[in-house]
């Protein structure tokens, strides 16, 4: 982030911090400065077992969804009535990795 | 050796839709069933973007992330087809979401006292159709997001780019729908009589 990050966080900081930390979406300083805070300060280092702990728990029974027959049957039909036309990938004149229907913009 | 030009190359060689899109089928079914809430719906939903896929595979680029393209469809197609089913979410108010609600809570009424894993032994109380429940509760744009990262792990910059959204907007949504969500969690649990209710919070 900036030169700042250097120094030590204090609890408010890395909690506020917590799930970019987890996720890595942080600084190699940024990261280093909560993997020094963590190492000595177990009540942050417990919320982030925690916190870790949830969203592995999460990702792994949120995973277990299969897709039913019916619609396996029903992907056969649009693959049918696709089948054996022109559209090929990589064919566009424009060449972009660009879904089609790129419905409503959303706000930013 | 083949010496024929790129463009040239013949139709065999070329993927086949249905082969990029059956490794992720199960996937893809659960995405939609998480955004839509109800089977016949995802299953539509699904449909609607293996067609529109179809009509438009020329788009894809060989050897790119076909996953990501797929699921960029999916989400366009639920924005027309299901937003305007689906009332608005009224404003929430984060100040008052706390953080890490579901650490704070468990240690605060000593629900997993001496577990090795607290976090585990707690949603180890937790049947996965409530949790789907606390997910399907979050307003739209969370929900989208955080299944996105959650389950499909797509990383924030990939989010970003299906959802032509800036990174910092990814970031925030996603900090938000899991403080959201740590209190849905609860609240379902609650309802269902495996933890305590939560009190003076407000209703969100």
């Amino acid at each position: 982030m900036n030169a700042m990050d250097e120094r030590d966080y204090d609890c408010g900081m890395v909690r506020q911090l917590l799930y970019d930390y987890l996720d890595r979406e942080l600084s190699r300083v940024e990261l280093d400065s909560i993997d020094r805070h963590l190492e000595s300060c177990p009540d942050c280092s417990s919320a982030s077992a925690f916190e870790e702990s949830v969203l592995e728990e999460l990702k792994s029974r949120l995973r277990r969804t299969a897709a039913p027959e019916s619609l396996r049957k029903r992907l056969d039909a649009v693959y049918g009535e696709a089948g054996g036309g022109p559209d090929r990938p990589g064919s566009s004149q424009t060449g972009a990795a660009t879904p089609p229907d790129e419905g409503d913009g959303e706000e930013a | 050796m083949n010496d024929q030009p790129t463009e040239s190359r013949s139709d065999e060689e070329a993927p086949d839709i249905e082969d990029l899109l059956d490794p992720f089928l199960d996937r893809a079914y659960g995405f939609c069933l998480r955004l839509t809430g109800n089977r016949q719906d995802a299953e539509d939903l699904v449909q609607d973007a293996a067609l529109k896929a179809c009509r438009g595979f020329s788009t894809y680029q060989p050897g790119t992330n076909f996953k990501a393209w797929f699921f960029k469809i999916i989400v366009n197609a639920f924005r027309e087809r299901f937003r305007r089913r689906r009332p608005e979410h009224d404003s929430v108010d984060f100040g008052t979401v706390p953080e890490a609600f579901l650490y704070s809570r468990a240690a605060e009424l000593d629900l997993v006292k001496g577990a090795s894993d607290p976090a585990k032994a707690l949603l180890s109380r937790i049947d996965t159709q409530l949790i789907e429940e606390a997910l399907a509760r979050l307003p739209e744009e969370f929900r989208v997001v955080c299944n996105m990262y959650f389950v499909e792990d797509f990383t924030y910059e990939e989010i970003a780019k299906m959802l032509d959204i800036p990174i910092g907007t990814v970031r925030s949504r996603l900090h938000r729908g899991r403080k959201l969500l740590q209190m849905h969690l609860w609240d379902v649990a609650a309802e269902h009589g495996i933890v305590p209710p939560r009190e003076e919070e407000p209703d969100i």
